[in-house]
């Protein structure tokens, strides 16, 4: 039994690989694809920021903040004096900053007595992230500032004797919590997103085919007459499912091989990646084989197939990196989802392939669930 | 004429018994709507940071809350450092904070330098401000007087200064793509979708081309001519259909303010044309059914990736800019641009009709001359 379903297996095999289109969806497609993703966002996430400051108090309290301010930034945000504090609308509306930080006048005096006193933040609507970085800056110097205030009156009601001294002691404290930046190491390539991704929604197509070419036999013939032979129906079905699953397997470590060691996007743990594969191309046939088996005619088969791929593809997250809200809790329920989340846990968390083990159980669950009861149902159609 | 229309009503009858033609034509591009804007209906007004908080202490559990409060920054709360990292290496957050127990400085981590950590720095100093007024007072005070002292004075003086009141204001005003997720995630996906499907037609004309239908139109009164323009009418039929479905949608659900009709129209109707004469050339060049969507699947994603429909090309470098413009894609998008944002009308996107409609022309005289030789040839 094992020979004849060797010989199947081959016979398809040989043909998938002379078939142009099969190379194109399985290869070409995914390749392209991630490469013109990788050059749209190669460079990484960039994000820079300048915020004028506006000095229109100059008082002794403000000049001292705008000082201290211009001085610091860096790493993507930049303080700069605004020349003319009076007109910071126009500053802003010619773009030389995206936000501005405004000390109004009068600023200085309504601190040190205690009464209410405000900052004021401008900037363009079409940039609120800028805006919302000002008023964060803003909230702090607003908050030094209190500082400064609180002290002195606190000293006074202490009875501090030098309550200048402590002022000044206050505003040179540093906070109670300080932050210091890290990096984190290693990168992650968006085609070893993009490449997988596409990969898979592909392979839909591809063992889809290579599903539906047992339901073509029939009606051309030729599965009779093998049957005919002293072939089991046993041998023919896994014969065709080896196939489509070489196919698969060959074809997404291919993309991987290609992407990496050509365009040198590193998929992570070679050991974890090769298991995905073959639990994702398992999942993907599984569900092939049960669409076919299910189907009542070869073109219900090819309709709900490609059905299947598209709505999986695009829950899975096929087409969007970092989607939040609905869309990152649907995909898990994809199989394409699933497998590009432990491809994500390999490349960009660095995991090996114990991290990624309930991914890969889970997708080898689905394959074989569906393929078994896939298979069944094509039996009883073949026998028929 | 007649005979055209004739033809016309066939394929156009021919499209409706086609349950994938209408899956990804009608139901496909509203899934990928909705999906679009509720996936990623947050505005960009701040820049989503990861927290990792084992055992935070007072201080620290202050620091949060104060930072959830912030405008510059969305807090994602973590329990797992690998989950954090592997977020921050895909630049799904900025960057990441983490808030040890009290006593040591709150680490800030990013990708590099230059993907924002001085916007989430600073962002952390000021709420580590926000949170020290009490504890530097304190401490200060409490050199010169008793401690005891020191922290009831501070706590008066708490309760009785205002705080320091920070205002913000906007200039100008958001545009429509802006202030409505949904007023990007319909235009760009029409325009991929037409794209695709007009490709995706190519199938059923190698499947005509095999039955040798071309070649007997040659053998009626009316020619190939009138067969070509009767199939092209029916394409264009179906994308328009696709894009008043989508634009339906587009201002009955999700309230979308396209602006100028006139000029909606005019980029719906050359664009249609120009997704039907795409799909022509391929049937007239693919050698088999399963060719043709072989290539039409991945040429319509390629295109429309640069092309600026799966993400603005703002975004993108320059070259990549204006390779994407070699793509009608890139030209409708910016004729969409226009319209939805600026309040273009037909003479605002003048530029942009003149290059789709270069595109149309050039487009239809390929797929005619391809579906033409085939029927003299037989090729």
């Amino acid at each position: 039994m094992w020979r004849t379903t060797w010989l199947i297996a081959a016979l398809g095999l040989r043909r998938s690989l002379r078939d142009r289109s099969i190379l194109i969806q399985a290869l070409v497609a995914p390749i392209v694809i991630a490469l013109v993703v990788g050059a749209a966002f190669g460079s990484g996430f960039s994000l820079n920021v300048t915020i004028g400051i506006a000095d229109a108090d100059r008082s002794e309290i403000s000049t001292q903040i705008a000082q201290s301010l211009v001085g610091s930034g860096g790493d993507g945000i930049a303080f700069s004096a605004v020349g003319d504090p009076q007109s910071v609308d126009a500053a802003v509306e010619s773009g030389s900053y995206d936000a501005v930080v405004v000390m109004p006048a009068g600023l200085g005096e309504a601190v040190l007595s205690g009464e209410a006193a405000q900052l004021d933040v401008v900037g363009a609507a079409t940039d609120p992230l800028a805006t919302s970085v000002a008023q964060a800056v803003a909230g702090g110097v607003a908050a030094e500032l209190q500082t400064a205030r609180v002290t002195a009156m606190a000293a006074n009601e202490a009875g501090v004797q030098d309550v200048a001294a402590s002022i000044q002691k206050a505003v040179a404290s540093p906070p109670a919590i300080t932050a210091e930046q890290g990096e984190v190491d290693g990168t992650f390539s968006v085609m070893a997103y993009f490449a997988p991704g596409m990969a898979m929604l592909f392979l839909f197509f591809i063992i889809g085919d290579g599903a539906r070419s047992i339901v073509a036999e029939r009606k051309q013939g030729t599965l009779p007459r093998i049957l005919a032979a002293p072939v089991s129906p046993t041998s023919v079905l896994l014969g065709k499912t080896a196939q489509v699953m070489v196919v698969g397997v060959l074809s997404m470590t291919a993309v991987w091989l290609i992407t990496w060691l050509g365009f040198g996007a590193d998929w992570g743990d070679p050991v974890g990646v090769f298991v995905v594969i073959v639990a994702a191309v398992t999942a993907i046939a599984g569900i092939s084989l049960l669409i076919t088996g299910f189907a009542r005619t070869e073109n219900q088969a090819d309709a709900l197939t490609t059905i299947v791929a598209l709505l999986f593809a695009v829950a899975g997250g096929t087409f969007f990196l970092g989607a939040t809200g609905v869309l990152d809790t649907m995909r898990l329920f994809t199989p394409n989802g699933l497998a590009l989340s432990a491809f994500v846990d390999l490349s960009a968390a660095q995991s090996g392939l114990a991290g990624v083990m309930p991914q890969v159980l889970l997708l080898l669950a689905i394959g074989i669930g569906t393929a078994t009861a896939g298979l069944l149902a094509l039996r009883n159609k073949v026998l028929s | 004429v007649k005979a055209a229309l004739a033809t016309a009503r066939v394929e156009w009858i021919r499209f409706f018994r086609d349950r994938i033609a209408m899956f990804s034509t009608i139901a496909l591009p509203i899934v990928l709507v909705l999906l679009i804007g509720l996936s990623f209906g947050q505005s960009g007004s701040r820049l989503p940071v990861g927290l990792l908080s084992q055992d935070p202490g007072p201080l620290g559990t202050s620091l949060i809350s104060e930072l959830e409060q912030s405008a510059a920054v969305d807090v994602r709360f973590y329990t797992d450092r690998r989950d954090l990292y592997r977020d921050i290496r895909m630049g799904s957050v900025g960057g990441g904070v983490d808030v040890p127990a009290d006593g040591s400085p709150v680490q800030v981590y990013v990708q590099q330098a230059s993907s924002g950590a001085g916007v989430i720095l600073s962002t952390v100093n000021a709420a580590a401000a926000q949170v020290s007024t009490r504890a530097v007072a304190v401490d200060v005070l409490s050199g010169d007087v008793p401690a005891a002292r020191a922290e009831a004075a501070v706590d008066d003086a708490l309760t009785e200064v205002p705080p320091v009141t920070v205002t913000a204001r906007s200039l100008g005003a958001v545009n429509e793509m802006e202030e409505n997720r949904f007023a990007s995630a319909v235009p760009s996906q029409l325009m991929l979708f037409v794209f695709l499907n007009g490709l995706l037609g190519a199938a059923a004309l190698v499947q005509a081309r095999q039955l040798g239908v071309f070649q007997r139109t040659l053998a009626t009164p009316h020619g190939l001519g009138v067969y070509l323009s009767g199939l092209g009418a029916s394409r264009v039929a179906i994308a328009l259909l696709q894009s008043a479905i989508l634009l339906g949608l587009g201002v009955l659900s999700f309230g979308i303010d396209f602006g100028n009709p006139l000029a909606v129209a005019a980029v719906v109707v050359v664009y249609s044309v120009i997704a039907a004469a795409a799909g022509m050339l391929l049937g007239g060049i693919a050698k088999t059914p399963g060719q043709a969507v072989a290539v039409a699947v991945p040429a319509g994603i390629v295109l429309g990736m640069l092309g600026g429909t799966m993400w603005p090309l703002s975004v993108v470098g320059p070259l990549m800019a204006r390779i994407g413009h070699l793509t009608p894609q890139a030209w409708a998008m910016d004729a969409w641009n226009q319209i939805i944002n600026d309040g273009a009308g037909l003479a605002g996107i003048a530029t942009e009709l003149a290059v789709l409609t270069g595109f149309a022309v050039a487009l239809s005289a390929l797929a005619v001359w391809a579906l033409g030789r085939h029927a003299r040839t037989g090729r």
